[in-house]
């Protein structure tokens, strides 16, 4: 009778079954860097890279193999604004995967390097939250988004709610002052004339209230700089509530798996805000206000998948 | 300590903290009232003037402060670890000396200066402070609010006129 691997039944003899090892390299697909905890699964097998970034597979059975990789980057689980405000979230795992065929040869170490969307925290980047609290003190809120810890930007009416430079119209011109000889017809007619006055002046104070000029819309502008004293000036930029640390009641980073230079970001978001312009208003999240300014900015730059951090 | 006594203008005043101002009018809202020790360990913090001023009292300054706290390896001098002090800062060449005990009315002037808190520490922090901007309000004889002067952190000065 012969022994395996000695013959078959046919009386031909019979190869020891081969076996070849294969190296698997995961990497970041903008830098290159190599990505350690990854989870590596080849013909069955499972294993996580090391700090190299590689995972080696021995006695794999020779030919081709199906490599997988996928790595769940936990500190970067990130949400989605499903509705910015009032705030309705979607939270997502940042999970890459990433696969490839490789070629098992009998006798030697086969290579094969993957590379994989890497999901990162951008630290440098905050969008601050403070909320409308139409029953508290502060009623109007604001947003404002930071960059660097040194730049920052926001979206302003350019003159204060209250102020004569958002007139949209003149105040009625009141009736001229009665003399002591003024006859009964003089006082006649202004008795009618005040009191219309009156009416006149009632509707321009409603026509002219913080809360109509607010909806109505008045003129806007990039960090509240003519009546609040933020900056915009080339190479500063400060919103005021920035300006002495102010957090608001939430922040939020980005969460960027594509790749980036912070630089480019930075510059291009100066650029967009630089370019900004329209009126400030706020009609619920309809308008032209510091929420429309911060919302666009995210949408533009793909900036809209957020870390909680606040 | 819920406010601090200082002049302005030649008006003595009550300074209060706030961690932030809000609205999108003048004059701004102060929110968020805090203790002076507890507005100088924050990022950055709001104070604002209440003065009498012909007998009435007014809101009429508020300075926004951006604030730095930090641990020196200066000896508290007082063995009164459970009160709040505060020392004057003496900058010699890169260092900074300590000086004699300032009153609280006396630090609202001063953007760097040593305190000692109401903790088990036995060394003083030193306060380093920078204006961020400030607005002053000037009203009429109705209390209408009659001007606003705006100051940046570079000096530069801007008025509203109502």
């Amino acid at each position: 009778m012969a022994e395996f691997g000695e013959g078959s039944a046919a009386g031909k003899p019979v190869k020891p079954l081969e076996k070849g090892t294969v190296k698997v390299s995961v990497r970041d697909v903008c830098s290159g860097a190599r990505i350690e905890g990854a989870s590596v699964l080849v013909d069955k097998s499972e294993k996580k890279t090391d700090s190299s970034g590689e995972a080696v597979f021995s006695d794999l059975p020779i030919g081709p193999s199906d490599v997988k990789v996928s790595k769940h980057f936990d500190d970067a689980d990130y949400s989605t604004f499903v509705v910015h405000y009032p705030k309705v979230l979607r939270s997502y795992e940042a999970k890459s995967v990433g696969e490839d065929l490789v070629n098992v040869k009998s006798g030697a170490e086969s290579k094969v390097r993957i590379e994989i969307e890497v999901y990162k925290v951008v630290g440098n980047i905050e969008f601050h939250r403070r909320h409308i609290d139409l029953d508290g003190e502060d009623k109007y809120g604001h947003w404002w988004t930071v960059i660097d810890d040194s730049t920052s930007f926001g979206w302003w009416p350019k003159y204060p709610l209250g102020s004569d430079e958002n007139r949209f119209s003149e105040p009625p011109e009141a009736p001229a002052v009665l003399s002591g000889n003024d006859g009964n017809m003089k006082k006649i007619q202004h008795k009618f004339s005040s009191f219309i006055h009156g009416v006149h002046m009632k509707m321009y104070e409603a026509k002219e209230s913080s809360v109509a000029r607010t909806f109505r819309g008045v003129e806007g502008e990039l960090n509240g700089v003519t009546s609040f004293k933020g900056k915009n000036r080339k190479g500063f930029y400060e919103d005021p509530h920035a300006g002495f640390g102010d957090e608001g009641d939430e922040i939020y980073q980005p969460v960027l798996n594509k790749c980036f230079e912070l630089k480019t970001i930075k510059e291009e978001v100066v650029e967009f805000a630089l370019g900004y312009s329209g009126g400030w208003s706020w009609r619920l999240e309809g308008g032209n206000h510091c929420h429309t300014f911060q919302k666009i900015l995210m949408k533009k730059f793909e900036l809209d998948k957020v870390k909680i951090i606040k | 300590m819920e406010y601090v006594v200082a002049d302005f203008q030649g008006a003595s005043c009550e300074v209060y903290f706030f961690k932030r101002w809000g609205t999108y009018s003048h004059p701004v809202k102060p929110l968020d009232p805090v203790e002076y020790e507890d507005a100088l360990v924050r990022k950055g913090y709001v104070r604002a003037w209440m003065c009498g001023v012909s007998g009435q009292d007014q809101f009429v300054f508020l300075e926004a402060k951006k604030n730095k706290l930090e641990v020196t390896k200066v000896k508290k001098p007082s063995k009164e670890r459970e009160a709040l002090r505060f020392y004057e800062a003496i900058s010699d060449n890169d260092e900074l000396d300590l000086g004699r005990e300032l009153s609280p009315g006396e630090t609202i002037s001063r953007d760097v200066f040593f305190v000692s808190l109401r903790d088990d520490a036995d060394y003083l922090s030193i306060v380093r402070q920078k204006l961020s901007y400030s607005y002053q309000y000037i009203y009429d004889a109705n209390n209408a609010l009659k001007q606003v002067i705006l100051t940046g952190d570079d000096g530069d000065v801007s008025t509203l006129n109502y």
